[in-house]
């Protein structure tokens, strides 16, 4: 006695501090994660390539774009001079980005021109190298071309259009955004509207709460003013900052409305079954305590809480209850009999072996790499051992008065019925039943279909991805989510390498699988390939000067052009454009993220295909060369998901195996599946269930089953263990049971989908647990 | 960039400007509508610094409305250029195509809208990157100038020229770097019959 009014004490004090702890987090420390990255598992065995997942997704991350159109030119430039303003006086954003710098295109090839005897189209430099190179001809045909296009300077300087070429194929061109009046402007394609681009960039996490609301605040306000001066202007936004709060909103309603729905749902089915509120404070003092464990220790393990941990955390209010039910179910059927310890006594043993079968549920999910699992896991196993901490331990030293009023009206019936069933449905009926229910499951579980999205646990906002279409519609700009990684020892061998994929992606171009890529060696070739076209454009000008000079004559240059040039061409011999130079200039702004420099064992770079239409094309380009791998993040995770289920399958046997012995601890062998075939039952048929309605079994879907096993055997459990205490122990039951499918029925309606799939799959598991957990009781009976 | 492309889209589509002389661009788009199918010889005469002699090149155009327009140089070399609103293709005189299709290349793309705008006529989208002012001599003849706004084009190109009167007789390029170029039409006439190879290429084949 006097060791548990010990224990009683410091699990008081301990509850106390937990919902002190876990306000204080929850209100000073603002510890939603909304970033859906953060929460996957790592996919790539090469830590370069698993760094350049992150280089790729901040590089998108921390900047919102907008663009402000309107049908008349005038207006949209105007309206997106307001809007941009707005933004800058919120100070929502670290730096708004309107005006461009007019700049004279030359220049920003003027970097380049310094080495342009290195640098060659890959049209020209396959002429070159082919041999069909005749001076004459080249020089003639740039003379008369109406389409040339002069970056290099005067004819003079680039005679036969090698480095207007160079420069005319560079990854610039797949942009669609024009330089006008100071301003990036796009032309839409179906009409004369103007599009004028303005760029934030973000003053923090684009996943920060605070960031994201001075964001969405700042714009809306913004994005008012905007079409109140102007009626018919549009204002198209994307950015991660737009989708991570459009995120937490949606799982801010879920919460809401799992947490509020729960607790009403909790406290109207108590109020009706118990008619007094000392049991209903109680019970919620106990889901208090269990849920600021949860967070706590959420939080202190993995330094934030994600969304889906929230939401799937309100859904556990529902299953936390139980305890408190069960004990409350011998409370009421004492009546002026209670002795509270007496009553915990009589009630223990069920509670412990139903946490433990929950923990086991759950706790299968601890352990596994993936941290959206091991973080929900986590959650629900600190959550339900705290809050069944609290019903043992505190529950039976304030709960000391006899419970006073007569709720036998409820309670007879639930007797009757479970004394009609038990004389009734003997052993012979219930085995009868089960097969008759798992040979109709037979043909659902031939249909089943599988399905490892991993786009099942976002809940892109569809007004969003709209708007991101048509930005990218628009503008041309790519959000890479599939690209390559090149790593090598040195910056040469890494663009060598690169170039080795490059020509691949290049015959994929040509052949119309693959519209184009951005890749830092179009800009900077190796060395290699730089002095190779340093010696091809040398064979084509001549040994000497004396060659091109007499060619420049004799289509009309004036004297010594061509010496000067074959002399400019002599003095370039050995300099070669490197990626530091080029990264360093202004023209690289666009393009830096693709070099990942170095890290530590070598050299990285990232190269971005765009419009491949074929899969699988991609994958294979990488194949067989050394050091590149190709990085596809959404189908990564999704084969991982899909081991992770086959693996989880195999688990729920193995759990399966483990609950029985547990069981049988206390109910023997034979009792022990008796209590645990409802649960297996339910499984099945939740299972058939999918097949039948050909909605796809997922890793969620695998994962609610497997907490089917851990929640639904409780309500055997209960049952059986409340055999001896009459009709309150099966209302008891029956209000677990009705709590518990609350909170999961209302996880079903998460706009997650993957949380919706996982609480439809549990609502329809643990309600076939529940009906058919009256088995148990026939399963016990001699036969 | 791509001047010339502009330029080309001028020929038959004069039929806009901008609102400093609506009455007199009127009048002009009212003679140019009557030609939107047009065929035409022409002489191109190009003035650089760095050569000493001008660079002469002869030619013939079809300008085919919406289709698309063929500049085909016939001498010295034989170049033939196409211009349509998702493909640019040029022939060199060796045979080599190279072709450029606008969803690939942004910058085909941005050729092709300004050609469309100046093919339909679109005088709010030419005033995007032009000054635009217009000149009429008596009653027939007319001349547009064009200044580039600030931007990538003013850059390479200093003013453009066009000026006829029934038809677009002479258009005249002045670049930055000093190098010039005037092109005259002459022997205007309809379009006729397409000959198999004009259909080809106008398909973008």
């Amino acid at each position: 006695m006097q060791a548990t009014d010990c224990l009683a004490g410091l699990w008081a004090a301990a509850s106390a501090l937990l919902v002190g702890v876990a306000i204080t987090l929850l209100v000073w420390y603002a510890p939603v994660q909304t970033d859906l990255l953060a929460l996957l598992p790592s996919t790539e065995q090469r830590p370069a390539a698993e760094r350049a997942v992150w280089v790729m997704h901040d590089a998108v991350g921390n900047r919102a774009v907008f663009l402000v159109g309107h049908a008349d030119p005038a207006t949209a430039r105007k309206a997106a001079g307001g809007f941009a303003e707005l933004l800058r006086r919120s100070g929502a954003f670290s730096q708004v980005q309107f005006e461009v710098p007019t700049m004279d295109p030359r220049a920003f090839a003027l970097l380049q021109s310094d080495f342009r005897f290195g640098l060659l189209a890959e049209a020209d430099r396959k002429a070159l190298a082919g041999g069909q190179f005749d001076v004459e001809q080249w020089l003639m045909q740039r003379l008369h071309n109406p389409l040339r296009v002069s970056v290099g300077g005067g004819i003079a300087q680039d005679p036969f259009g090698f480095f207007d070429n160079f420069i005319g194929s560079l990854p610039y061109r797949h942009v669609r955004l024009d330089l006008e009046g100071g301003l990036l402007v796009a032309r839409s394609p179906e009409n004369a509207g103007l599009h004028v681009l303005v760029t934030g960039e973000l003053p923090g996490s684009a996943y920060d709460d605070r960031v994201q609301r001075r964001v969405l605040d700042s714009v809306k306000a913004a994005e008012k003013v905007a079409r109140e001066a102007a009626p018919g202007v549009e204002v198209l936004r994307t950015g991660a900052v737009f989708f991570a709060a459009a995120a937490r909103s949606s799982a801010e309603h879920d919460v809401d409305l799992i947490g509020a729905g729960s607790i009403a749902g909790i406290v109207l089915l108590m109020l009706a079954v118990f008619r007094t509120v000392r049991p209903l404070l109680l019970g919620l003092l106990t889901v208090a305590i269990g849920l600021s464990a949860a967070v706590s220790a959420s939080i202190l393990v993995h330094g934030k809480l994600h969304l889906l941990t929230l939401v799937f955390g309100a859904s556990l209010i529902g299953e936390a209850i139980d305890y408190s039910i069960q004990y409350f179910g011998a409370y009421a059927e004492a009546g002026s009999q209670w002795d509270p310890q007496r009553g915990m006594l009589s009630v223990r043993p069920g509670l412990t072996l139903a946490l433990l079968t929950s923990l086991l549920g759950y706790g299968a999910l601890l352990f596994i790499p993936f941290p959206a699992v091991s973080q929900i896991a986590l959650f629900a196993v600190s959550g339900l051992a705290a809050a069944y901490l609290s019903v043992v331990l505190l529950l039976p030293r304030v709960l000391r008065e006899p419970y006073g009023r007569d709720i036998s009206a409820i309670t007879a019936p639930a007797a009757r019925f479970i004394d009609g069933w038990r004389s009734r449905i003997g052993f012979g009926a219930a085995a009868a039943t089960a097969t008759v229910l798992a040979v109709l499951c037979v043909p659902g579980w031939l249909r089943l279909q599988w399905d490892d999205d991993v786009r099942a646990l976002t809940s892109r906002d569809a007004p969003l991805l709209r708007q991101e279409a048509a930005i990218r519609a628009v503008t041309g700009l790519e959000i890479a989510t599939k690209f390559f990684v090149v790593e090598g020892n040195s910056v040469e061998s890494t663009l060598r390498i690169e170039e080795q994929l490059t020509d691949r992606l290049q015959e994929l171009a040509a052949s119309g699988q693959l519209s184009h890529y951005y890749a830092i060696s179009s800009f900077v070739p190796s060395a290699a390939r730089q002095q190779e076209n340093h010696d091809l454009i040398g064979r084509a000008m001549g040994g000497d000067g004396k060659q091109l000079e007499h060619a420049f004559r004799q289509v009309g240059f004036r004297s010594g052009l061509g010496t000067e040039l074959h002399r400019a061409y002599r003095e370039s011999e050995g300099r070669a454009l490197t990626p530091d130079t080029w990264l360093a200039s202004q023209a690289a702004t666009a393009f830096r993220h693709l070099w990942l420099g170095n890290s530590g064992g070598g050299y990285a770079s990232v190269v971005v295909p765009v419009g491949a239409s074929v899969s699988g094309a991609l994958a294979a380009a990488a194949a067989g060369l050394e050091g590149v791998s190709f990085v596809d993040k959404a189908a990564s995770v999704s084969r991982l998901f899909a081991q992770y289920r086959r693996g989880f399958s195999y688990g729920l046997l193995a759990v399966v195996l483990v609950v029985l012995v547990v069981l049988s601890r206390r109910y023997g062998w034979s009792g022990g599946a008796a209590v645990l075939l409802p649960t297996l039952l339910a499984i099945s048929a939740a299972l058939a269930l999918a097949g039948y309605s050909g909605s796809p079994v997922t890793l969620f879907s695998v994962m609610a089953l497997m907490l089917v096993l851990g929640v639904g055997v409780n309500y055997a459990i209960f049952l059986v263990e409340g055999q001896g205490r009459g009709g309150a122990a099966s209302i008891a039951v029956l209000l677990s049971a009705a709590t518990t499918m609350l909170s999961f029925g209302l996880l079903a309606f998460s706009g997650t989908p993957a949380l919706a799939r996982f609480g439809s799959t549990l609502l329809a598991g643990v309600s076939i647990a529940v009906l058919l957990s009256p088995l148990a009781l026939s399963f016990r009976q001699p036969r | 960039m791509a001047r010339v492309i502009f330029l080309l889209g001028l020929l038959p589509a004069l039929s806009s400007a901008n609102g400093l002389d609506v009455e007199a661009m009127a009048r002009i788009r009212a003679r140019l509508d009557a030609h939107s199918m047009v065929r035409a010889e022409f002489v191109q005469t190009k003035h650089m610094l760095d050569v000493e002699r001008p660079i002469i090149a002869r030619g013939r155009m079809l300008v085919a409305g919406r289709a698309g327009v063929i500049w085909e140089i016939e001498r010295p070399l034989k170049t033939t250029i196409v211009l349509r609103e998702d493909t640019t293709i040029q022939i060199a005189p060796d045979g080599r195509r190279t072709v450029r299709r606008s969803q690939d290349d942004a910058a085909a793309a941005r050729v092709g809208r300004i050609l469309t705008a100046l093919l339909t006529g679109d005088a709010k989208a030419l005033e995007q990157w032009f000054e635009v002012g217009v000149r009429m001599a008596g009653e027939e003849r007319w001349t547009i100038s064009l200044s580039p706004r600030p931007g990538p084009m003013a850059a390479f190109l200093k003013s453009m020229q066009v000026s006829g009167n029934e038809f677009v007789e002479a258009v005249g390029i002045e670049e930055t770097s000093g190098d010039a170029t005037q092109i005259r039409f002459h022997n205007h006439r309809g379009v006729g019959a397409l000959s198999d190879e004009e259909r080809l290429l106008l398909a973008g084949q």
